[in-house]
């Protein structure tokens, strides 16, 4: 009789109804890593669903991860097309009713870009039937911070006894963010981007470009992730010249050798942006690198206005 | 005597017997395609609601998702009996508040700060509607104890509309579409390739 009741109260103190054992996060992104775990703080645990050096643009899901999935409470999705495996995980696991915070519910999403067809009928190409959008939300600052909100809300609904220490823990990592984007756009003041043609890559990065008020004209990628045959860098050297594109950015894990080809023949330089799902787990990754990110494109801006401003003072000599 | 016909060794019938198997094989793998094929749905749009993904440009995307996250600051203020005015949320770095320069490439808004029974509103007056039209955010002061906030944010393409017309203004949805204000409506879609 003793027994029994020693277990069943042993039971309740780990149960979600009794004295709470922290909640178990599954993430699937490193920006969603820094991002919950500035939220949480110490009130929850954040679990990386797939380990590092694995990237999740070709990620084969594998038992042991699905093990680990079993013992989540949440799992936090980009659920935009970044991280499709987890719900497959989900699904494969003992616990496939977790319950999801879709981050992005209330972002405005952009429509996807991503091949040279797109982006030759500019940014707002209709994607297939309307319904496919850029997944890329966690690279722009105001879309993290809404990611932020969100799941700071909906966490708070899991577990209301933290609801109000997630939801300032939010409003103070969306603080520190949005500095990074006031300090960046402090050092354009006088810098106009209206003769800024800009292509990238790889198509993620429009919704950080639009924080500098600059649109994408092109896409210039062929494959992601995958090394470009000879006659894919012809065309798109092509692109970049017919487009008269004077910016270039590209990402930072990209083949050098290609990334030098491209800068040689059409003359425009490259910057290699981050897009900030490889590396270890932290949660300051995400505010470092976006902070490099800005800065990168704080110095694309000024010198590619450097550039416009003494080519017209050649031309009017 | 015994006649037997020998027919010429080849394969000619078998291929033919090969080749409507084929073309069974792919009729049944249409039909299939086909019948588990799911239509395309669109949120029907009212006439005066303009969708953010397809009927906004860049700097008005951009304005309206700065506006969607500026909702919880301000819902934080009313929240601690403070007054979220303008100067209050340049203060936080707030976009589209806070002067910083993509205000010229994103239309220049002049910001005011208006408040009726029922909800606070911040107006944007755009200095060029052609790069960006006048956006208006309406948040409920009725729920702002609730976790979900409710708000929408609206946009104006009518160059007419000017500080000194707006102290006439009634904020409610049949006045302000009377305005010409077009209420923004963003859908969210999930990656079409999760099941």
């Amino acid at each position: 009789m003793f027994k029994t009741l020693l277990v069943s109260l042993l039971l309740l103190s780990f149960s979600r109804y009794g004295i709470t054992a922290p909640l178990q996060i599954g993430v699937t992104l490193h920006p969603y890593y820094s991002y919950v775990t500035n939220i949480v703080g110490d009130k929850a645990t954040v679990v990386p669903m797939i380990p590092e050096g694995f990237n999740p643009h070709a990620y084969e899901v594998r038992s042991e991860e699905i093990k680990r999935v079993g013992a989540l409470d949440v799992v936090v999705l980009n659920g935009l097309g970044h991280d499709d495996f987890a719900e497959r995980m989900i699904a494969a696991s003992e616990n496939p009713h977790i319950p999801i915070i879709e981050a992005n519910e209330n972002v405005p999403l952009l429509p996807a870009s991503g091949n040279v067809a797109a982006s030759r009928m500019g940014a707002n190409a209709p994607s297939v039937g309307g319904k496919i959008v850029n997944a890329h939300t966690f690279l722009s600052i105001t879309g993290s911070i809404q990611q932020v909100q969100t799941i700071a809300r909906e966490l708070g609904k899991l577990d209301p006894d933290n609801a109000r220490y997630y939801r300032k823990n939010a409003r103070d990592y969306a603080r520190k963010l949005r500095k990074i984007r006031a300090e960046a756009l402090s050092k354009l003041a006088n810098h106009t981007r209206q003769n800024i043609q800009v292509a990238t890559i790889h198509g993620a990065y429009d919704y950080m470009l639009r924080e500098f008020g600059m649109e994408v004209t092109a896409v210039v990628e062929p494959a992601h992730g995958i090394e470009p045959s000879p006659s894919q860098l012809a065309k798109t050297i092509e692109d970049i010249r017919r487009l008269k594109v004077n910016v270039i950015f590209s990402e930072m894990n990209f083949p050098s050798p290609y990334v030098d080809t491209i800068q040689r023949e059409t003359g425009v330089r490259l910057y290699a942006l981050s897009h900030i799902i490889s590396g270890a787990y932290t949660p300051k990754k995400f505010e470092i690198e976006m902070a490099k990110n800005f800065n990168t494109v704080v110095q694309a801006i000024l010198e590619a206005d450097t550039r416009t401003k003494t080519e017209s003072t050649d031309h009017d000599q | 005597m015994i006649q037997v016909t020998v027919r010429p060794a080849g394969s000619k019938r078998e291929s033919r017997y090969v080749l409507v198997l084929a073309l069974i094989i792919v009729l049944i793998a249409a039909l299939v395609a086909w019948s588990r094929v799911t239509p395309i749905e669109h949120n029907k749009l009212k006439a005066w609601q303009i969708d953010a993904r397809h009927q906004l440009n860049a700097a008005e995307q951009g304005l309206n998702a700065d506006l969607n996250v500026a909702v919880e600051e301000i819902q934080f203020a009313l929240n601690q009996q403070q007054d979220p005015s303008l100067a209050y949320l340049e203060s936080l770095y707030l976009p589209p508040f806070i002067k910083d320069s993509t205000r010229i490439e994103r239309g220049a808004h002049e910001w005011q700060k208006y408040q009726t029974a029922d909800d606070l509103l911040y107006l944007g007056i755009s200095s060029d509607v052609a790069i960006a039209g006048h956006m208006l955010l309406r948040i409920s002061r009725q729920t702002t104890a609730s976790l979900d906030p409710q708000y929408d944010s609206w946009i104006n393409h009518k160059a007419n509309v000017t500080a000194a017309s707006v102290n006439t203004f009634a904020f409610d949805d049949a006045s302000l579409i009377a305005l010409g204000f077009k209420q923004i409506i963003s859908e969210y879609d999930k990656s079409v390739t999760r099941h």
